[in-house]
């Protein structure tokens, strides 16, 4: 545990000494204010589902800027191969990489929990779609920096781990519009890859058990890959 | 992490998708307590699995090709575990709806239809994507979907897909093709789940149950076909609530609604005169005597007592002004029925400013029919008008006793919008407020209805009318 702490405070000084960080943050935050302003004005509801969707369609471009450079930077600077042979094994590289992103993340959702603070102060929010939508934004936050994370591990480039992630994401969010091309059951089946399928029920306060297995089993997935593609190159 | 505390932290888990896996299958829990165990098993086993793959080895010994194919098999075997596991998930969902005020749950009169099924129905409905109210419509029939796995739900956008509704039959935005053992019923621009409730019951039915209407005795039967049409108003809830301001006009002494609304149900409607006829029809399943102006002869009683001595059904709505003499009154009091003088007011739904003329909206949850109504019976009000001042002195409810006072008289005209006497020798008795007066074999009945702000929501804004102050059935 000792040696993966080490690691996870490495991947955290690095992320928030670099000004990707910080550029991500105000980006996010500018476009999510202006989002939410403009919502409020127009729809006068207190809900934050138009800022969940907004999020969504965030999170598809931005985690792999975060993403990208997490295993290939690495490999590029050749400081992999003095990582790979301290006592730190792969799973807990793998694994501080990935905490070290979803803290990025998360910081970025309690600063956007303002809003919901806002529409808390002026108004009486119903709080079941807040919090279902922030969990929601969480769990894809996870299976979208497996996904990343997984691409970043295969390739030396970061350009290249930040085009293929952020290539998958795209398809993943748009699979379930094909999903009537297909004769039954694959129909369900394209349809149940979607990212949108399963993360719109949590934004609008509906939550299926089998939306929240669907992004935890897809980030165990991707971590798993992410370890054996780490060892195997 | 060591690795004997890597093999303990397995095996409990794996002894915690046992229990929990165990617990699920014992059904003790009801459907949905099991399905949140097996969930809890589902995590514990994904874990568990987690923790052995990130345990096997991550090199082997040989050629650059043998590690390769032995990677590529574990991935290939990760991702079939992950596709099981998500369908085995998928066969034991659980939905929670998270809003205050169950927004994303679909009405219960539609989860009570599909509760209901015991074979397959499939409803497709060919919506138009830019109507809010057919895409939350299209929203909460995919929750519904998932919920129950007999009702198969595929939403098609009319202007991707044209072939597919051509195919369909569907001509008009927002239809719902309702199907079911071969057969298929058609709903036009609804984007109301009642409305689709009612259609799957309509093509579950292998029988069409045919309404006679017995006519003859200045009843208002139409000769034709219902006539009514649909017209539109501002109401202040706007334009986002479906049908908020559709209103069905048509003759309001008629039967026309009742009509639409027995044939939107499945049922047929059909009028027959008894007195041209030996017997009434075998294939009638309700016969109803609606509103008779005229006595009848004793022979037409005699159809209608052997109807029912064959096993018949019938719907009577009788006005409590007419006189119940000659052939019915017979047969009512070979029944044990009697009709009295009284009127029904609804505070919530009537036509106009009419507290007398009810309207009665919307059928099926109707709160009049509900369990926790108030029923006082009001003995010795006298004769005639007089009557209908219901004597209260006290009302005995689950949870309120109305007390009596001159304060409280005039708090429950305000409640009951119609005028309520209070005598200081009423009593209560079994639930009913019993008056005690001159004449005891006089009686009034009525129904007492606080002005409950909760009905509000059924309140709707197509006034369906019916001028009918008494009813007995049978």
């Amino acid at each position: 545990m000792r040696r993966f702490l080490a690691l996870l405070v490495k991947e955290e000084k690095a992320l928030f000494t670099s000004p990707i960080a910080y550029v991500l943050i105000a980006v996010f935050l500018l476009i999510m204010g202006y989002s939410f302003t403009l919502a409020l004005f127009i729809s006068h509801s207190m809900t934050l589902v138009h800022l969940f969707f907004q999020i969504f369609v965030l999170f598809l471009l931005t985690v792999p800027i975060i993403t990208m450079r997490l295993i290939a930077e690495e490999r590029k600077l050749r400081t992999m191969e003095v990582l790979l042979t301290s006592p730190a094994t792969e799973t807990q590289i793998v694994f501080a990489k990935f905490a070290a992103s979803m803290s990025l993340i998360v910081l970025m959702l309690i600063l956007s929990s303002a809003y919901a603070i806002v529409l808390a102060i002026y108004g009486d929010p119903d709080w079941g779609p807040i919090f279902s939508g922030y969990l929601g934004l969480v769990l894809l936050a996870a299976a979208l920096v497996g996904v990343g994370l997984l691409t970043s591990a295969l390739t030396d480039n970061q350009i290249i781990a930040a085009l293929l992630s952020l290539s998958v994401f795209l398809l993943l969010w748009i699979i379930d519009e094909y999903g009537y091309l297909l004769p039954d059951p694959f129909d369900s089946l394209l349809v149940n890859m979607s990212l949108s399928v399963h993360f719109k029920p949590f934004a609008t306060g509906s939550m299926y058990l089998t939306d929240v297995a669907y992004y935890l089993s897809a980030t165990m997935l991707s971590l798993f890959l992410s370890v054996r593609a780490l060892a195997w190159r | 992490m060591s690795r004997g505390f890597s093999w303990f932290f397995i095996l409990v888990l794996a002894a915690t998708a046992l229990v929990f896996g165990a617990l699920g299958a014992s059904h003790h829990w009801g459907e949905r307590g099991s399905n949140l165990l097996f969930f809890g098993s589902w995590c514990a086993a994904m874990l568990m699995l987690f923790a052995l793959g990130l345990q096997l080895p991550l090199r082997i010994a040989g050629s650059r090709a043998r590690a390769m194919l032995y990677n590529a098999a574990l991935a290939i075997g990760a991702i079939v575990v992950v596709c099981l596991a998500n369908v085995a998930m998928f066969r034991h969902d659980v939905y929670l709806d998270a809003t205050r005020k169950a927004t994303n749950t679909p009405p219960p009169q539609f989860g009570s239809v599909l509760d209901g099924l015991s074979s397959d129905v499939s409803l497709t409905y060919f919506y138009n994507h830019s109507d809010r109210n057919a895409i939350d419509a299209k929203d909460l029939l995919t929750v519904a979907a998932r919920q129950n796995p007999h009702f198969h739900f595929s939403a098609v956008d009319i202007d991707k897909e044209p072939a597919k509704a051509r195919a369909f039959g569907a001509r008009a935005y927002n239809t719902a093709v309702v199907e079911a053992d071969g057969r298929r019923v058609v709903v036009e621009n609804t984007a109301d789940l009642a409305q689709m409730a009612f259609a799957t019951l309509r093509v579950l039915k292998r029988k069409v149950d045919v309404v006679c209407l017995i006519t003859g005795h200045g009843e208002s039967v139409p000769e034709g076909p219902p006539h009514f049409h649909y017209s539109h108003v501002e109401t202040l809830r706007g334009h986002e609530t479906p049908g908020a301001g559709d209103l069905l006009q048509g003759d309001t002494d008629g039967l026309d609604r009742l009509q639409l609304a027995l044939t939107t149900l499945g049922y047929t409607v059909r009028a027959i005169a008894l007195t041209s006829l030996s017997a009434v029809p075998p294939d009638c399943s309700v016969v109803a005597e609606i509103g008779p102006r005229h006595a009848y002869a004793p022979a037409e009683a005699a159809l209608l007592s052997d109807y029912l001595a064959r096993g018949g059904r019938l719907l009577a709505m009788i006005d409590p002004e007419f006189p119940l003499q000659g052939g019915l009154g017979d047969l009512f009091g070979t029944l044990g029925l009697a009709s009295d003088p009284a009127t029904v007011i609804d505070p919530l739904n009537h036509y106009g400013s009419d507290h007398d003329k009810v309207a009665v909206p919307y059928y099926p949850p109707h709160s009049r029919s509900r369990a926790d109504r108030v029923r006082c019976t009001a003995r010795g009000g006298g004769a005639g008008g007089r009557g209908r001042r219901a004597l209260a002195r006290r009302c005995r409810r689950p949870d309120k006793t109305i007390p009596a006072g001159l304060g409280r008289q005039q708090q429950l005209r305000r409640q009951f919008l119609f005028p309520v006497r209070l005598k200081r020798r009423s009593r209560c008795r079994d639930g009913e407020v019993v008056g005690r007066g001159r004449n005891e074999a006089s009686s009034q009945t009525a129904i007492l209805q606080p002005r409950a702000t909760d009905h509000a929501d059924q309140r709707p804004d197509a006034h369906r009318v019916h001028r009918r102050r008494g009813a007995i059935a049978s």
